[in-house]
């Protein structure tokens, strides 16, 4: 909404009926500075801008008490930093006895062309310094501290005696932030981590853990990673990885009913002894013997105990090795079987 | 846990390892172990004001009230917050911190509908928030009620009622404010025994009534424990014994607690010496009788009962044996089992100089300090006063200045410096200390020992000022003058308008003492001279008529402003630096070795001026020094008027002066006239014989 | 924007007229823009006086793309790192820090305030000026830490230093 303004008219008696009322305050001009006989006399509540004597007067700083130059000064070159800076604090120039500069200067006409003193300079307030972090202070707190740790123990002298000592590995993650917080939900995860060679399995019990762990198990290394991150708390997951494992432990040793039921596309590795290649041998062998019918098979592997062995190996290997060293398994596997007939070529 | 199922049957290949292998256990430690081990690493350091101010040159307080000041306003600011918080609470509950932190909320206010039902609840919750004389208008209330409180609540409302004297415990203050609250306390200042105790207060009534209600042994044991403890508290011991003899005979047995309270007034209920000590072993005996195990508090409580035996032959002899007890038992001496020790081995200024007891002491605690940790803990409210004593002592009984350095160095260790809990102590200790050291010490050891201490950490008073002054114009350390002027500015004795002149004149004299001695550096000279013209900027000189001239003048009064007026009285109400005229000579033989002849001038214009309301009429020095400067000068007249000064003073040194003019080439033949007229009239012989030309 | 008082009283309403430029579009491709005030007007870089005289800090100087570079942040904290948490209350906590101090502290600072944010502290810094008795100074320190930590839960330390007046923070003149 707009103001209007009206200008006010005044009567102003020429006689003195009107008494002004002289104030507490000094008398001040009620009326402009030209009112001279005649003049019309302008009403001034308060003075107005041209009425002033000279420029406008400041009013003098009071001085609150003699100032102390700064401490620096004073400071002696053998003293000790570590009692003069104890704790992160932000940079005080009166306290630190270098001559520190900080600021970028353009040109001679920014600061007269000088470089920026630590005095009155915010910038080096800002930032981080680690006065509090010396040698000398590290030196001290290493030395205060060493009294709660115990001495590194001798028999840990190699990555292997360490993992020959503490099989397991449990990972944890604490977090700090600068809030007014120190939850961080992030901190809950618990992490089990141990070589499958620390444990006590036979064949069937360790194949079928490594099934069960599915892609917790690392085949290169080795290893089994347990991440437990289900619960809240950071105790609750630990409890539950413990949990977990020792149910997969167990539960690998034990054998349903319905593993027996396995078949050949079930197998983990090749097992000739259940393969059809052994009937085949077998007959083969039994081919060699003068009556086929009445001839124990066990014995019948017995007495041709090499040939087979060197068979089975290189089937095996033909089998179950890749593709890596797939001419080198099939040569063998072809002298084998030649050796088998009896052939040389 | 795991090695159970796990198996170390797995690596053949490589060697064999001891199956049996135990790890290091983690050592315990506290959660703010780590914190306390990093604290022990910082000392304190002499440079670093207080905690509580910032660090930067205008808001570090150097002078005692300085001090005082700042750290009271800091304490008002935090007032002044806290009733802004208690006042609009409902903008300070939203929580961010996880955990909670209970100081940042508005606290707790009392609305009184919430308590005005007499229900045990209640008196549980305002015992809690220690508002016990409300809590026992409500358990009037709830007796008139004829509502059921538990004896466990009645009981714990009386014992509240005993520890506290029938009134409301007062609320702890900031520690800004804590550190002067020996002088904002008055009555702990003196009166160590008056009797406090409120007669007929509400511990007694309810004494009287749960006594009729009083059934079981044990309920029975403790109200009558807490009432003597109270009562033993608070100084009424008559009745306090009226009591135990009351408990004695209904066989009641007395608590540890009372008998610590007991042993500790032994001294307002017997009256001689060995009265007291005879009842300190029969306690001791009915305790071991009763089979009550003594603590650190009973063994402090009789070495503070036989210190109050002043002057007591076989004080020390006892204090000893005490101490076996305490070993035997197996508890060790706190820092103020040790104050009490000194205080009765030195009983008084006199007595105690060949006892080597307070160096067997330190001996003592720093094997404890070594032993504990390098920490010392809080054991017994007796700990402030040990730094106190000992300083006290081994300043004034054993003048001893290795001790009292030992002392200090003991003080300053880790964080020992909070064992001297107020301001007032403090002040004692470092008064002690540097009194000795001034008096006995060189100067190679005490400044160093000064500036590590001064201001930040101490803030001496007039007297240390004084014996400083007078230490450093025995050794002559030139050096430091100029830097003690600084140090008087920063200290505050120059603006403090009872002390300023005293201080002035001293260091004045100092100054111009060695100026006669040796041969000052130009350098040094003119800063003499810069201090003496601080000195005038400060105090100018102001002629007495001007000042009668203020007061009498009426018509002036209108023309000036009301509030001129209010400056210029207020003014008038200040003492005015009073000038005299040793304080002027001084100032003129400073101004005057430094070639500075207006200034020396007008000082010599104003004494002459003003000579009927200086005090002291200038000295021979000052004048003699001002006559050189202005033949110097060629201001021929200006010696001659002063030579006519020195006459008028019947000095002896006017036949130097006359010589000294004499000696001038320069004078006119009216200048030696009047030379002659001076020699003429003057009334020394000395004068006469003096050749003039 | 004109606007008429509807009540024509005497003849000798004045039209007051609002040059205050509202519109939104400050750039454009297409259209050569006119609203000069806002078009030409980059935030917190002052364009050079005819008399060269506007005096700025060091701060003020560093125009707010020399952040990083000649000048740094004014606020230190975690919340903007990986997985940072309580940005927009950090953010707003700063706003409401710096509006505090510069209603409590009358004029008394003469640079930004410099929050910094360690565990759980929070750490105000700035250059301050000796216009005040160092008694009404610490009244205003002990004051402003207790209810800020009220206030925001957390403990505050103030930690400033003073300069003698606010010409020793001039850098340069615009």
């Amino acid at each position: 909404m707009s103001l209007t303004y009206l200008k006010l008219r005044l009567k102003l008696p020429s006689n003195n009926m009107l008494v002004f009322i002289r104030t507490y305050r000094q008398a001040q001009r009620s009326t402009g500075p030209k009112s001279q006989e005649g003049e019309f006399r302008t009403l001034q509540l308060t003075p107005a801008k041209n009425n002033r004597s000279g420029p406008m007067k400041k009013r003098p700083k009071p001085v609150y008490k003699e100032v102390l130059p700064p401490r620096y000064l004073r400071m002696s070159t053998d003293q000790d930093w570590t009692n003069v800076w104890p704790t992160a604090t932000t940079f005080k120039q009166s306290v630190v006895p270098l001559p520190i500069t900080q600021g970028y200067v353009a040109s001679d006409k920014e600061n007269k062309g000088l470089p920026i003193e630590k005095r009155a300079n915010a910038e080096l307030m800002k930032i981080p310094n680690f006065f509090h972090l010396t040698p000398n202070h590290i030196k001290k707190h290493c030395a205060a501290i060493k009294q709660y740790c115990t001495p590194w123990p001798e028999e840990f002298n190699s990555d292997e005696a360490c993992e020959y000592y503490l099989p397991i590995q449990i990972t944890t993650h604490d977090y700090l932030n600068s809030t007014p917080s120190i939850r961080d939900t992030r901190a809950r995860v618990v992490k089990f981590n141990f070589k499958l060679t620390q444990l006590e399995f036979d064949e069937h019990a360790r194949d079928k853990f490594v099934r069960l762990a599915g892609p917790r198990y690392n085949t290169d290394t080795d290893e089994l990673t347990l991440v437990a991150d289900k619960c809240p708390y950071r105790k609750q997951n630990y409890d539950y990885a413990q949990y977990l494992l020792t149910a997969l432990y167990f539960e690998s040793w034990k054998t349903e009913t319905w593993e027996q039921e396995r078949t050949k596309n079930d197998w983990q590795r090749y097992y000739w002894d259940e393969s059809p290649s052994r009937d085949r041998l077998l007959d083969i062998l039994k081919a060699h013997e003068k009556d086929p019918s009445s001839v124990n098979s066990k014995s019948l592997l017995d007495r041709n105990k090499k040939l087979v062995e060197r068979y089975r190996k290189s089937i095996s290997r033909v089998q179950d090795e890749g593709v890596e060293n797939e001419l080198k398994n099939l040569k063998d596997y072809k002298n084998d079987v030649l050796m088998l007939y009896n052939l040389k070529l | 846990m795991f090695l159970r199922i796990f198996n170390r049957c797995a690596s053949t290949a490589t060697a064999s390892r001891p199956t049996s292998f135990t790890f290091p256990q983690r050592l315990n430690r506290s959660p703010t172990a780590i914190l306390e081990a990093l604290n022990s690493c910082v000392q304190t350091d002499g440079g670093n004001p207080a905690y509580i101010f910032m660090d930067d040159p205008f808001l570090i307080p150097t002078s005692g009230h300085e001090k005082r000041q700042l750290a009271l306003s800091k304490a008002s600011g935090k007032k002044a917050a806290r009733w802004i918080i208690d006042r609009y609470s409902y903008a300070f509950f939203h929580d961010v911190a996880a955990p909670s932190i209970p100081s940042y909320f508005p606290s707790y206010t009392f609305d009184e509908k919430e308590f005005i039902e007499p229900d045990e609840t209640t008196l549980y919750k305002l015992m809690n928030w220690n508002k016990i004389t409300k809590a026992y208008e409500i358990y009037k209330k709830c007796l008139e009620n004829n509502v059921d409180i538990s004896s466990t609540c009645k009981y714990a409302l009386f014992d509240l009622l005993c520890i506290y004297n029938s009134e409301n415990p007062m609320d702890t203050l900031p520690p800004e404010e804590d550190w002067y609250r020996r002088e904002l306390n008055e009555t702990n200042q003196s009166g160590l025994t008056k009797r406090t105790w409120k007669d007929n207060g509400l511990a007694e009534q309810m004494f009287e009534e749960l006594k009729l209600s009083a059934t079981s042994v044990e309920q029975k044991i403790r109200l009558y424990n807490s009432f003597a403890s109270g009562l033993l508290k608070y100084n009424y011991a008559e009745k306090a014994m009226t009591i135990l003899d009351e408990m004695r005979q209904n066989k009641i047995s007395i608590d540890l607690t009372t008998y610590n309270y007991l042993l500790r007034s032994i001294s307002s209920i017997k009256e001689s010496y060995e009265a007291r000590w005879q009842f300190i072993t029969e306690c001791l005996q009915d305790m071991k009788q009763n089979s009550i195990q003594p603590n650190l508090r009973t063994f402090n409580s009789i070495l503070y009962t036989l210190r109050r035996c002043s002057l007591y032959e076989q004080g020390p002899i006892l204090a000893l044996s005490i101490l076996k007890e305490m070993r035997q038992c197996g508890i060790e001496p706190s820092l103020g089992t040790w104050a009490h020790i000194i205080m009765i081995f030195y009983p008084n200024d006199q007595i105690g100089y060949e006892t080597q007891i307070l160096p067997q002491i330190m001996d003592e605690l720093e094997k404890q300090y070594e032993s504990n940790g390098h920490q010392f803990q809080w054991k017994d409210i007796d700990d402030s006063e040990f730094f106190f004593n000992a300083m006290f002592k081994a300043t004034v009984n054993c003048r001893d200045i290795d001790l009292a350095k030992r002392i200090h160095r003991f003080l300053m260790t880790g964080s020992n410096s909070r064992f001297i809990p107020d301001g007032f102590k403090e002040q004692m200790y470092y008064a002690n200390l540097f009194r000795l050291l001034f008096r006995v010490d060189m100067p190679e050891q005490v400044m160093p020992l000064w500036e590590s201490v001064v201001p930040n950490i101490y803030s001496p008073s007039i007297n240390v000022i004084e014996d400083l002054m007078e230490f450093i114009s025995t050794w002559n350390i030139n050096d430091y003058y100029v830097r003690l002027w600084s140090d008087l500015l920063m200290l505050g004795f120059i603006d403090n308008k009872q002390n300023n002149r005293r201080i002035i004149e001293r260091y004045l004299m100092l100054l111009n003492r060695t100026n006669t001695q040796e041969n000052l550096s130009k350098d040094q000279i003119k800063q003499y001279a810069n201090i003496a013209r601080q000195i005038l900027k400060r105090f100018p000189l102001v002629p007495e008529e001007e000042q009668k001239f203020e007061n009498t003048n009426d018509n002036q009064k209108q023309e000036i402003s009301e509030e001129q007026q209010r400056r210029n009285q207020f003014k008038q109400l200040q003492p005015v630096f009073q000038y005299s005229g040793q304080l002027l000579s001084n100032l003129i033989c400073l101004l005057a070795q430094a070639d500075d002849f207006d200034a020396s001038w007008s000082l010599y214009e104003h004494y002459l001026s003003n000579k009927n309301t200086l005090i002291n009429p200038l000295n021979e020095k000052s004048l003699m020094l001002l006559l050189s400067l202005s033949i110097k000068q060629n201001h021929i007249n200006r010696a001659l008027d002063i030579i006519e000064t020195i006459n008028e003073l019947n000095y002896e040194c006017l036949s130097d002066a006359l010589d000294l003019l004499n000696r001038n080439v320069n004078l006119s033949i009216n200048d030696r006239q009047r030379l002659k007229t001076i020699q003429k009239n003057s009334s020394l012989e000395s004068a006469h014989h003096v050749k003039l030309i | 924007m004109n606007t008429y008082l509807k009540l024509n009283l005497l003849g000798n309403c004045f039209q007051q007229r609002c040059y205050l430029s509202t519109s939104p579009i400050l750039h454009s491709w297409f259209v050569r823009l006119t609203n000069v005030t806002q078009v030409n007007t980059e935030a917190a870089t002052p364009k050079h006086t005819r008399k060269r005289n506007y005096p700025l800090t060091y701060e003020q100087r560093q125009f707010p793309k020399l952040i990083g570079h000649t000048k740094t942040w004014n606020t230190f904290n975690t919340s903007n790192l990986r997985d940072g948490k309580r940005k927009a209350e950090t953010v707003s906590d700063d706003l409401f820090l710096r509006q505090f101090i510069y209603g409590t502290w009358h004029s008394l600072f003469v640079s930004e305030l410099i929050i910094k944010r360690r565990h759980n502290m929070i750490i105000l810094s700035g250059l301050v000026t000796r216009t005040i008795h160092p008694r009404r100074m610490y009244f205003l320190i002990g004051y402003t830490e207790e209810i800020l930590s009220a206030l925001l839960k957390t403990p505050v330390k103030i930690e400033i230093q003073t300069v003698e007046n606010k010409e020793d923070v001039i850098f340069t003149y615009w």
